[in-house]
């Protein structure tokens, strides 16, 4: 089999992969590096030094590019991801393939022990044969793969699939007995089998890991929630640190929250909106705008409530570090009840809330992110109630909901909304039991809607999502508006730091009730409040889970990357980092630059010198023979006479060697001695020529006897 | 920019796509089937290492067309045996480590490295063979080493479409054989010691019985002489009987001493030994000297070439088969060689190593007046200098170091 591949085939596909992973100019520049082989005759003679730092060069550029991916946040556990730019950091050695005049290389150039292996038995006088490899179709192999793992468009990346494949096995073959028809039926099968193959596998994937829900996974999304109501199981929540809060001045907020959802159905919690009338309700998400505000002249500090005109400390009272997914557009942030203004975002950020109170950062510049936090007396994220949506119970749930409010008496007349959430209080204290640990009864999916019920009822345990659900409703069932949030309680502290770290199972639900009341003047003072009625009991369940050295030692790498991104993405940092790595680089480039061109050599064996032959001498058919033939047997080398020569089509032919005598007993006729050459021999030596063209052209190697 | 959108879509697809193609390819190439007669047309001789082109025809017996298949020459079986894997020791096994000693994986690659015959250069493809057809290929081999070789198992590879996976199919042949030679080196200018003794030659070779030599010159007959020898024209020309008188002529005989007493683990040195000595045979001018062979197999062995004798190509067909002696007895070979020590013009000895009973055994060759040239196949030049001095020869030794044959050959180094 041809073990390298032909003329533009790698170039092509590199530019597919270049194509098809929105890297278009780096496919270009590597597609151009690959084939300018072809238009060039530069070489050099690389021994097997040469090809072991080609391949270290290209570990190097492949830690490089590790390394600025670290910097850019891709986490040790995407780092595989990364895979998509081996056509780059292979391209190094497939380039000493390449311009290498060697036709293979050793297959222990990639391994450090396996050439000390070698080393050490050459020096001990033993055998050595090590495997020789040409990296032509194997770097093929690695850029379709690379293409395959970052490709942005499945049709496309198919077709494109498709006809790379179908080119490498037809130039693999091609000269090695090519059956075209039956080539072109096994690819037209293998083509549809694939397809349906894939879409299969791919329907298989999804439902044996069934879809990764938007309320799933560790990720908040802001409108909706999916709970765990209704699960069995040990309800499993990471130690990974997500949020680290300083406080700067005023008290420590208990809670953070995230986002908030006014409507509860079949164990999800969702965001519900009336959209304004005539507004598009694709394109209308009920989020609105901050307002900047002019409290600093270098910081952006912006605002969702109504005055602008704010005096904020030089400090602000709270600090937020914490990592969002830059890929995504919304990312809910958590903030106390109480903000009344934020900044140090950034240049620009585009931060919106939406009515319940949910603020989310849309497509940030880092993910990492950094920001300060005032607070105020009043909330300024919410708008005020709803009834329709949060007075809302779900049928599947009323006639548990009634009954426990019946029970506890929350429609008794006179109560107010503080004693009727002390009643819950009291009632959730004495009576439930918090567990994340749930065993029986079994919920079937179709019984999950009456799950809160026969919490209420039935197991009177569970975890802060059930609590804060059964509070949002039976409070609603009072008549008393309730939402229900998700974000963080804050109780652990770093003392060292005097930072609180907000880790996954510090992730917690709880309500916020509209609290109607007379103030000290007498007014009616309505706002909304965090109500939190979850047992205490869970904070000392949290507590047990100390963090042991291993955790500590991956909260401080945590720390010490997060800060590192903060800093490095601060504009005076960026430059420098960028002007040292792009000195470091042209250096590097420069050097192997250098020592490239010291070393370079021509490809004499392209350079085919004519023969050039006296002015005067006499041409014959024979002549014109020269180019066919040297297709078949290679151009005839210096000095070796034409007839001599020719000979050596006997290798392949066998049968020709009478005719070949012939040729040239004429060709010589006339060449040395065409005075006395009988007149007809021009005639009979075209004749032969002729003859032979022709069989050349209709045979291959090999003549068949019959 | 560093981190792409990572999707699972286009990696089910190549994922698909390749087991696809393995799937129909291994399919496919199954269920190939095709029959064929071979015949091949084997020289009788060829050498070790250098490459040999033979024809092959390939007749199609089945009824359908045959393309896009190709032949292959089996080679024997060349996994060694439980026992020989056992027993053996690879040339320097116990310098490597501990892992690779007690695996065996190197000396598992030496045996079969030493096992395997020979190897074919390409399967070049055969073209379009319509049902009942004839054709001709050529396919090259080359010998890995000496002896015989018995081409018993040709096959027909049937690849499925991509190339991927293919078919060997058995194929109707009868079997072939082939006699290697040992591999020759290149000889400098032989400096070969001794005087041309008297060894009386000339047309020893034909039928004639009696005197022989060159035509010099006429004289008158005188009683005795055969009748044979009367020049008839000059007596019908003077009228009185005369004979030719015919020039003795002389030409020299060497030995070339074979040590065959070589252990397992030292069998490649033997080889080497052997290339040596059939460089010499081929080298030396047997049309005007003698050349004997001589070695012991089981019992002292001699072959003689040249003048009147056999030709050279019988005596490298000898080394071609020729074997070591698992025991000693350099004594055999001295009385050997000194049997013939009154013809013997020179003696080029051969050895396979060096020790006390060599440094003996080229000592009395040495003292019977023998003219001695010596050479030794060694594997370390440093150790066996050292075994040198221990066992001092008479007369200088030319050490070669296996491996590297052909460039100790061509410099000047003595001991």
């Amino acid at each position: 089999m041809n073990p390298t591949p032909p003329r533009l085939l790698a170039g092509v596909i590199t530019l597919a992969w270049g194509g098809l992973t929105g890297n278009p100019t780096w496919g270009l520049f590597a597609a151009l590096l690959l084939e300018s082989r072809s238009w060039t005759n530069l070489r050099w003679d690389f021994n097997r030094s040469s090809y072991i730092r080609a391949w270290q060069f290209s570990i190097l550029i492949g830690a490089l590019i590790a390394i600025l991916a670290w910097i850019n946040g891709v986490k040790a556990g995407k780092l595989h991801t990364l895979f998509v730019w081996t056509p780059l950091i292979l391209l190094p050695l497939e380039l000493a393939q390449r311009y290498g005049k060697a036709s293979k290389i050793p297959l222990n150039t990639f391994s450090f022990f396996a050439r000390k292996k070698m080393d050490r038995d050459i020096t001990e006088g033993r055998h050595t044969s090590p495997r020789m490899v040409n990296t032509g179709y194997l770097y093929i192999a690695v850029v379709i793969l690379a293409t395959a793992m970052a490709s942005k468009h499945d049709i496309h990346h198919f077709i494109g699939l498709s006809l790379m494949t179908a080119a490498c096995l037809f130039f693999y073959v091609r000269k090695n007995g090519f059956r075209p028809w039956a080539w072109s039926i096994a690819l037209a099968i293998s083509l549809t089998l694939g397809f349906a193959g894939q879409l299969s596998m791919f329907k298989l994937y999804h439902y044996f890991t069934g879809a990764q829900s938007a309320g799933g996974g560790h990720r908040t999304h802001t409108n909706e929630s999916r709970t765990s109501i209704g699960k069995l199981g040990k309800l499993k929540l990471s130690p990974r640190v997500f949020w680290r809060m300083s406080v700067h001045e005023g008290n420590v907020p208990a809670l953070l929250r995230t986002a908030v959802y006014n409507r509860y159905a079949l164990a999800r919690w969702t965001h519900e909106y009336i959209p304004p009338a005539g507004s598009d309700p694709m394109l209308e998400d009920d989020f609105t705008d901050d307002t900047r505000i002019s409290a600093f002249q270098d910081r952006d500090t912006r605002t969702f409530g109504k005055d602008t005109k704010l005096d904020l400390s030089e400090k602000g009272d709270l600090s937020i570090i914490g990592e969002v997914d830059s890929h995504v557009k919304n990312n809910p942030i958590p903030l106390p009840e109480n903000m009344l203004a934020y900044g140090d975002l950034g240049a620009e950020p585009l931060v919106s809330r939406n009515s319940l109170g949910t603020v989310r950062i849309g497509n940030p510049e880092n993910h990492v992110i950094n920001y300060t936090v005032w607070t105020g007396k009043e909330p300024t994220t919410e708008d005020d109630p709803v009834d329709e949506f949060d007075l809302h119970i779900p049928v599947q749930e009323k006639a548990a909901i009634t009954r426990i409010a019946n029970q506890l008496g929350l429609d008794r007349e006179g109560l107010s909304t503080r004693a009727k959430i002390n009643i819950l209080r009291d009632f959730f204290s004495n009576e439930f039991q918090y567990n994340t640990h749930l065993k029986t009864p079994s919920v079937e999916r179709g019984r999950r809607s009456t799950a809160v019920g026969m919490f209420l009822e039935t197991t009177r345990a569970g975890h802060c999502e059930y609590f804060a659900t059964a509070t949002a409703l039976l409070l609603r069932e009072a008549e008393i508006p309730s939402r229900y949030c998700v974000g963080f309680s804050v109780n652990e502290q770093n003392s060292d730091r005097e930072e609180w770290i907000m880790r996954g199972h510090h992730a917690h639900a709880w309500c916020r009730v509209w609290v109607e009341e007379e103030n000290a003047n007498g007014e009616v003072v309505s706002k909304w409040e965090d109500v939190d009625l979850t047992p205490s009991a869970w904070h000392e369940m949290d507590m047990l889970g100390r963090p042991d050295w291993q955790r500590k030692l991956i909260d401080w790498w945590q720390r010490v990357r997060e800060d590192f991104l903060i800093w490095r993405t601060r504009e005076a940092n960026k430059t420098n980092v960028a002007i040292v790595v792009g000195t470091i680089i042209t250096i590097l480039l420069s050097w192997i630059s250098w020592r490239l061109w010291h070393s370079r050599q021509r490809n004499e064996a392209k350079q085919h010198h004519a023969y050039d032959r006296p002015k005067d001498t006499a041409l014959t058919s024979l002549h014109k023979l020269e180019s066919l033939v040297a297709k078949k047997i290679g151009h005839r080398p210096s000095g070796v006479p034409l007839c001599r020569w020719m000979l050596g089509l006997t290798h392949p032919y066998p049968a020709l060697d009478a005719q070949l005598h012939r040729i040239n007993e004429l060709h010589s006729q006339l060449r040395f001695d065409p005075a006395s050459a009988p007149t007809n021999t021009q005639d009979d030596l075209a004749n032969l020529t002729n003859e032979l063209r022709r069989f050349l052209k209709k045979n291959r190697k090999i003549r068949s006897e019959n | 920019m560093l981190l792409p959108l990572y999707r699972l879509g286009p990696l089910f697809q190549l994922r698909g796509l390749i087991l696809v193609i393995l799937g129909v390819s291994i399919l496919w190439a199954f269920f190939r089937q095709a029959k064929v007669r071979i015949q091949r047309d084997l020289p009788r001789l060829a050498t070790a290492g250098e490459p040999l082109t033979y024809r092959v025809r390939v007749k199609n017996l089945g009824k359908l067309n045959l393309t896009g298949t190709s032949l292959l020459e089996l080679t024997p079986d060349n996994r060694p045996s439980l026992e020989s894997f056992t027993w053996s020791r690879e040339p320097g096994e116990e310098t490597r480590n501990v892992f690779d000693r007690t695996l065996g994986y190197y000396r598992w690659e030496w045996l079969q490295r030493s096992l395997t015959l020979f190897k074919q250069k390409g399967m070049p493809p055969l073209p379009l063979i319509k049902p009942s057809e004839q054709l001709s290929t050529t396919l090259t081999i080359t010998p890995r080493k000496r002896g015989v070789i018995a081409l018993r198992d040709m096959r027909l590879c049937l690849p499925d479409p991509f190339g991927v996976f293919q078919r060997c199919r058995k194929t109707e042949s009868s079997p072939g054989k082939l006699i290697v030679l040992p591999h020759r080196y290149q000889l400098p200018a032989l400096d070969l010691p001794g005087n041309a003794r008297f060894q009386l030659g000339g047309e020893a070779a034909s039928n004639t019985v009696g005197q022989s030599g060159d035509f010099t010159s006429v004289r008158d007959y005188r009683p005795g002489d055969p009748l044979r020898h009367i020049h008839w024209k000059s007596w019908a020309r003077t009228g009185k009987p005369i004979v030719k008188e015919y020039q003795d002529v002389f030409f020299p005989r060497y030995g070339l001493v074979l040590d065959t007493f070589a252990p397992t683990e030292d069998e490649d040195m033997f080889e080497e030994a052997v290339s040596v000595a059939a460089s010499f045979a081929s080298s030396i001018d047997t049309r005007e000297t003698l050349l004997d062979l001589m070695f012991i197999r089981d019992e002292a062995f001699v072959f003689s070439a040249g003048r009147g004798e056999e030709r050279v190509d019988k005596m490298l067909e000898i080394l071609a088969g020729v074997n070591c002696e698992p025991v000693s007895d350099f004594h055999a070979l001295q009385k050997l060689v000194l049997r013939y020590q009154d013809e013997l013009t020179a003696c080029i000895c051969i050895f396979t190593g060096w020790c006390e009973q060599r440094r003996d055994t080229v000592t009395r060759l040495q003292r019977a007046g023998m003219e001695l040239k010596v050479i030794s196949v060694c594997r370390d030049l440093e150790a066996s200098r050292k075994e040198h001095v221990s066992f001092p020869a008479p007369v200088p030794v030319k050490w070669l170091r296996a491996g590297h044959i052909q460039e100790d050959l061509m410099t000047s180094a003595n001991s």
